[in-house]
């Protein structure tokens, strides 16, 4: 981590962006436990019917295994899956966030702060840069018109100008014609 | 407004590939995981069968059992997350990528001529909107201090 930078204390930022990824990848995580638990209770059945002794007795006790092994894995999985999806979503939610603010900044006071820096290993790199040079792009006018340099000044700085403040329409066209 | 379906769905393979990779080893990890709790179970029960004929029948079974199951899984299951991961993310990166468009035809044209706009239910409207709203201030300041052109 760069040395300016703090960790970030609040992970959960974009709470309807980074909860739906969540909600994704424990999803993914419960469909892929259900599936197994579905295969290996299709596999133990066909075993159970071949077994010449003992087969009843496996059967009899697959039920109470499948739930109790589901619940342990759900059970450590699902805080995983959460803890791990947050972490990961934070690296989208954080940059977003981080220009959405430097957005609103610029909205609220009209002035630009500074390039918008997002951390190192974040995603969204691109497109952070690409926000500052069109941000630069489009505030160009602001930034290179200096404030005091109103409309009478420039009708002074015209007026002082020889070649546009002809002293009569006739001697304009000659200037013109030159 | 209505909008096509997005024929590209890999835009930005970087950030999408990095998160198919988390949910493969999410379903990874849940499907060997919940493999090997029942394989321990299972064996746990065949010590309990007083036969031990069929107890080492049972035994003997279990890594024939759990490699069938696991190459199962790693055929249908893992082609069927990738495919999730594609359609999820892209929820992400598709926006991502049409607001790097637009800023880059922001830059080359050296101006906004057209808001920037995100498909409805996509990720990162609100950046969208923020985009939106300071370029409209940032525009109608630059206006406002442009010097009027005076009549020669």
């Amino acid at each position: 981590m760069k040395p300016g930078y703090k960790m970030r204390t609040r992970k959960l930022i974009d709470k309807s962006l980074q909860l739906r990824l969540v909600g994704a990848f424990v999803a993914v995580g419960c469909v892929a436990t259900l599936f197994q638990v579905v295969l290996l209770n299709q596999s133990m059945l066909g075993f159970a019917e071949k077994l010449p002794q003992g087969g009843d007795q496996l059967l009899a006790e697959a039920p109470g295994l499948l739930v109790k092994s589901v619940l342990v894995t759900l059970g450590l999985l699902v805080p995983v899956m959460t803890l791990v999806g947050i972490l990961i979503t934070h690296r989208i939610a954080g940059p977003a966030y981080r220009m959405r603010m430097h957005l609103e900044a610029i909205e609220t006071t009209g002035e630009i702060p500074g390039p918008c820096k997002i951390r190192k290993g974040d995603e969204l790199q691109e497109l952070c840069s690409l926000l500052n040079q069109a941000i630069e792009v489009v505030a160009q006018g602001t930034h290179t018109v200096e404030p005091a340099q109103t409309v009478a000044e420039n009708r002074k700085a015209l007026d002082s100008a020889p070649s546009l403040n002809p002293s009569s329409p006739a001697e304009a066209v000659q200037k013109n014609a030159k | 407004m209505t909008h096509r379906p997005r024929q590209k769905k890999v835009n930005k393979p970087g950030l999408q590939l990095r998160l198919i990779g988390t949910f493969l080893a999410i379903s990874a990890f849940a499907a060997y995981g919940q493999a090997l709790l029942l394989s321990q179970a299972l064996v746990d029960v065949s010590l309990r069968i007083q036969d031990s004929k069929v107890a080492r029948e049972v035994q003997d079974a279990m890594p024939e059992l759990l490699v069938h199951n696991l190459l199962w899984t790693s055929l249908l299951l893992l082609p069927l997350i990738v495919l999730v991961g594609v359609h999820v993310t892209h929820r992400i990166a598709g926006p991502a990528h049409g607001i790097e468009r637009y800023l880059r035809s922001v830059v080359e044209q050296g101006g906004v001529s057209v808001p920037c706009k995100v498909r409805k239910g996509d990720e990162l409207q609100n950046l969208a909107e923020s985009i939106n709203r300071t370029f409209d201030r940032l525009r109608q300041d630059r206006e406002l201090e442009q010097p009027t052109q005076p009549q020669v």
